[in-house]
C-alpha cells in the first residue's frame, strides 16, 4: 500500500485526512498495536472495542464491527460491535450485519481482499441480495476485511455508514487493512494461548488423577511439577510447596544422593532408569516400595532440560507376594509334619502287625504245646510252656507301655520351661538307682548349662540314655561320662560309655523304633528306647546321633537350640 | 546234594526268637526224618557258619545244610540280607531256603521270591498247623524232589 491517497468521491463529500491528521494517523495505529501487545485474556474483548471505536471515530464511520466464525464454521456471529448510534439498535444492527455475511460474502471477501457495498461502483452483481439486506437495514455503505492469515479466514471485520452510498477513501481502506492485521495477530495469540492452556489443563487432569506419582525436574534435579498424588506423597498440598526443592530437602542425604546420581547420569546419558525398585519411608516410619522409571527431558532442539518420572507403588503388591510366599511356607511346613505324621503312623501300623502280633502268636502256639504236654504228662515241659506263656503276655504288656510312652514323647504337649539340666540328670539318676548299684556303675558329669525345654521329656532322655549305657555293658563295669559342648546356637549335651559300642551299620537304624540289635536272650528290652529319645530331642528342635566303635564304647550326642524357635515341634 | 540215608539231614535254623526255635524243634522233634539241627541266632552267626567263619571254623561243628531254614526278621544281619547273600553265592546257592516269618506282607514275600527262595512259609498261630507245615516241608525236600 502506497501512502495515503486522495480519493474524491463522487458525492464531494471528502474523508480525506488533512495533514494535520497524518500523525494522528501513525499515532492511532501505534496506539492500536501497543493496546494488543500483552492483552490479558479477560479484557480482550474490552481492548476490541476500544479499537473499533477509535478506527470508526477516526474514520468518521457509524459503526465498526468484528465477526468471527464459531465452531467448525457453522456460524459467522458478529462478537464486537461499535455504533454511533443508541445502544438499543445495537442488538438489530448486529443481527443485520451478520445476516449479510453469507457464504457468499466470504468467499469474495476471501478472494478479493476487500469487499465495498453500497458505494456508487459496486464491484458486482454478485452480492446484489446482500446489498440489498444492508439497504433495508439502513446501512448501504460496508467496507470489509478479512481477518486471518494467508488461507485461514477466521471472520471479518469491517466500517458501516447509514444514509447514502459513498466511495471509501485509501485511508480508510488502509487503515481498516492495518488494523484487521494487528487484530489477527492479536486473535491468532489468543487462539494459540488458549489452546495451550487448555492443553495444559488436559493433561494436568490426567496426571492429577493417575495413582501412580508423576513429576518433573530441571537439570539440577529440583522440582517443577508434581502430580497430585506425588505431592500427596510428599506431604505437600499445592505445587508452589514443593516447586524448586530437591531431593535433599525432603529426603535423607543418601537417599537423596543416590537420587541426585541417577537423574543426573539419565540427563547426560540420555538413557532412561526403568523399572528401578526403591524403598522409602514415609512420615509415619513405613516402608514404601517404590517402581520408579525416569526418562531424560529434552526440548525440541535436544538440549536436555531435567527429568521425568514416574513412580508406582508396589508396597500392596510386594506385600501380598511376601505373603503368598509365607503361606506357601507354612503350607509345605504342615505339609512336611503331616508326611511325617503319615510316617509315623505307618511305623506304628508295622509295629501293630509285627512286633504286637509275635507274643500273641506265642501264646496261642504254646497253648497248644500246653495241651500236648499235658496229655502226655510231661510235667517239665508243661512248667516250660506255662513260663513262655507267661513271659509273651508279659512281653506284650511291655510293648503295649512302650508303645503309649512313645506315642505320648510325639504327643502330650510340651511345657516350656528354663529347667536346669543338672536337675534333669539328677532326678534320671535317681530313677537307676538300683541298676546304677547292681552294675557298679560310675557317672561323672560337667557342669550342665540351663535350658529352655520340656523338664518331664528331658529326664525322660536322660534315664533312657543313661539307662542304655548302663544296660550295654562291657566286661568292666560301666563308666558314664555326660558332658557338654556349647556354642551361640545350641548346646550338645553327651552319653559316654565304655560300652560294647556299635557298628556304624547301625547308627541310624538304632533311632527307629522298636529295632533291637540283640536277641531276646541276650539283652531284654523292646527297642523303645532310643525311638523315644530321638522324639524327645527333635521335639525340643535338636537332633541325636551316636558315635561309636565296637568294644570301644558309645557317645550318644544330643542338641539343645540355645533359642528354641520355630523348629521345635 | 540228595542226603544219603545212612546219615541224618542236616537242617541250620536261623532264628532270634528263643520261642520260635522251641516251637521248631518240637515240630521236627515230630517228625519221621531223622535230622540234626544247628540253631544260629541271628543273620550274622547264619553267614558265620555257612563259611565257617569265627566260632565255626571247625567244620564238623558246621556240617553243609541240607536245608535252612531262616527268619526274615531279625536284629543285626536280617533275613533278606543272608538270603541274597545265599543266592549269590555260586557254592551255597545250591543249598534250598525256605523263609519261616511273620512276615505276610506282599513287598515281603514277592521280594523273597525274587531272590530265589525256595518256599514260603508263614509261621502259623496255632502249633499244629506250624507242626504240619514244617512236616510238609521235610516230606516235600527230601522224599519227592529230586534235588539239584
Amino acid at each position: 500500500m502506497g501512502g495515503i491517497a486522495v480519493n474524491n468521491p463522487p458525492d464531494g463529500s471528502t474523508h480525506d485526512l488533512a495533514q494535520s491528521d497524518r500523525g494522528n494517523f501513525t499515532s492511532l495505529i501505534s496506539e492500536i498495536a501497543s493496546s494488543l501487545v500483552d492483552v490479558r485474556p479477560e479484557t480482550f474483548d474490552r481492548v476490541l472495542e476500544v479499537i473499533l471505536e477509535k478506527v470508526g471515530r477516526f474514520t468518521a464511520s457509524d459503526g465498526a464491527y468484528i465477526a468471527q466464525y464459531g465452531a467448525k464454521k457453522q456460524t459467522l456471529p458478529i462478537t464486537h460491535l461499535w455504533s454511533n448510534k443508541s445502544a438499543t439498535d445495537a442488538g438489530t444492527l448486529g443481527a443485520d450485519l451478520a445476516a449479510a455475511h453469507t457464504r457468499a460474502f466470504m468467499g469474495e471477501l476471501k478472494r478479493s481482499g476487500l469487499i465495498t457495498l453500497g458505494s456508487p461502483h459496486a464491484p458486482s452483481d454478485k452480492l446484489r441480495r446482500e446489498q440489498m439486506l444492508l439497504t433495508d437495514a439502513g446501512i448501504p455503505p460496508l467496507l470489509s476485511v478479512p481477518l486471518g492469515v494467508k488461507h485461514r479466514c477466521i471472520g471479518a471485520m469491517g466500517l458501516f455508514m447509514s444514509g447514502a452510498p459513498q466511495a471509501w477513501t485509501e485511508d480508510q481502506i488502509s487503515l481498516l487493512k492495518i488494523t484487521a492485521h494487528l487484530v489477527t495477530s492479536a486473535l491468532h495469540h489468543d487462539r494459540i494461548e488458549e489452546a495451550l492452556s487448555n492443553e495444559r489443563q488436559l493433561l494436568r487432569t490426567v496426571i492429577d488423577n493417575l495413582p501412580d506419582y508423576i513429576f518433573a525436574k530441571d537439570t539440577g534435579s529440583r522440582f517443577i511439577l508434581n502430580n497430585t498424588a506425588h505431592l500427596r506423597l510428599l506431604k505437600a498440598s499445592v505445587q508452589e510447596e514443593v516447586y524448586g526443592k530437591t531431593d535433599y530437602d525432603i529426603f535423607p542425604k543418601e537417599l537423596a544422593d543416590q537420587y541426585f546420581f541417577d537423574e543426573q547420569d539419565v540427563i547426560q546419558s540420555g538413557r532412561p532408569l526403568v523399572n528401578r525398585e526403591e524403598s522409602v519411608l514415609t512420615e509415619e516410619g513405613r516402608q514404601r516400595w517404590l517402581l520408579t522409571t525416569k526418562v531424560a527431558w529434552r526440548d525440541s532442539d535436544g538440549n536436555p532440560q531435567g527429568i521425568v518420572g514416574m513412580s508406582r507403588d508396589i508396597t500392596d503388591r510386594k506385600e501380598m507376594a511376601e505373603e503368598i510366599e509365607k503361606h506357601a511356607t507354612l503350607l509345605e511346613q504342615a505339609n512336611a509334619e503331616l508326611q511325617a505324621r503319615n510316617q509315623e503312623l505307618d511305623e506304628f501300623t508295622y509295629i501293630a502287625s509285627h512286633d504286637l502280633q509275635e507274643p500273641l502268636r506265642k501264646q496261642v502256639a504254646f497253648s497248644d504245646a500246653l495241651r500236648e504236654d499235658l496229655a502226655a504228662g510231661d510235667l517239665n515241659e508243661v512248667e516250660n510252656d506255662l513260663a513262655t506263656i507267661t513271659s509273651a503276655a508279659k512281653r506284650m504288656q511291655t510293648l503295649v507301655r512302650d508303645l503309649l510312652s512313645l506315642s505320648r514323647s510325639g504327643r502330650q504337649a510340651m511345657d516350656w520351661e528354663e529347667i536346669d539340666l543338672n536337675q534333669c540328670v539328677e532326678m534320671a539318676l535317681d530313677a537307676l538307682e538300683i541298676r546304677i548299684e547292681q552294675e557298679k556303675a560310675v557317672v561323672t558329669q560337667d557342669t550342665l548349662p540351663t535350658v529352655r525345654a520340656d523338664k518331664t521329656l528331658m529326664v525322660q532322655l536322660y534315664q533312657n540314655l543313661i539307662g542304655n549305657a548302663i544296660k550295654f555293658h562291657g566286661a568292666a563295669a560301666p563308666q558314664i561320662r555326660l558332658t557338654v559342648e556349647s556354642n551361640a546356637e545350641e548346646h550338645v549335651l553327651g552319653v559316654a560309655d565304655n560300652g560294647i559300642g556299635i557298628k556304624p551299620d547301625y547308627w541310624e537304624q538304632i533311632f527307629a523304633p522298636f529295632k533291637r540289635l540283640h536277641g531276646r536272650h541276650e539283652y531284654e528290652g523292646t527297642g523303645i528306647g532310643l525311638a523315644i529319645c530321638r522324639k524327645i530331642a527333635e521335639r525340643h528342635g535338636g537332633r541325636i546321633w551316636v558315635e561309636s566303635a565296637p568294644g570301644d564304647g558309645s557317645y550318644f550326642k544330643f542338641t539343645v537350640p540355645v533359642h528354641p524357635g520355630d523348629s521345635a515341634i | 546234594m540228595t542226603p544219603d540215608c545212612s546219615r541224618p539231614a542236616v537242617i541250620l535254623l536261623v532264628e532270634d526268637d528263643p520261642d520260635d526255635q522251641e516251637l521248631t524243634k518240637r515240630a521236627l522233634r515230630g517228625s519221621k526224618l531223622r535230622n540234626q539241627l544247628h540253631i544260629v541266632n541271628d543273620g550274622e552267626a547264619a553267614l558265620d557258619y555257612l563259611y565257617r567263619r569265627g566260632e565255626y571254623s571247625e567244620p564238623r561243628s558246621a556240617p553243609r545244610p541240607d536245608l535252612v531254614l531262616l527268619d526274615l526278621n531279625m536284629p543285626k544281619v536280617d533275613g533278606r540280607t543272608v538270603l541274597s547273600q545265599i543266592k549269590i553265592d555260586p557254592d551255597l546257592r545250591q543249598i534250598p531256603v525256605v523263609v519261616l516269618t511273620t512276615s505276610s506282607s506282599e513287598e515281603d514275600v514277592a521280594r523273597s521270591y525274587n531272590l530265589g527262595v525256595n518256599s514260603y512259609v508263614p509261621k502259623p498261630v496255632h502249633m499244629d498247623g506250624f507242626i504240619k507245615a514244617i512236616q510238609q516241608l521235610e516230606h516235600y525236600w527230601f522224599e519227592l524232589v529230586i534235588l539239584p
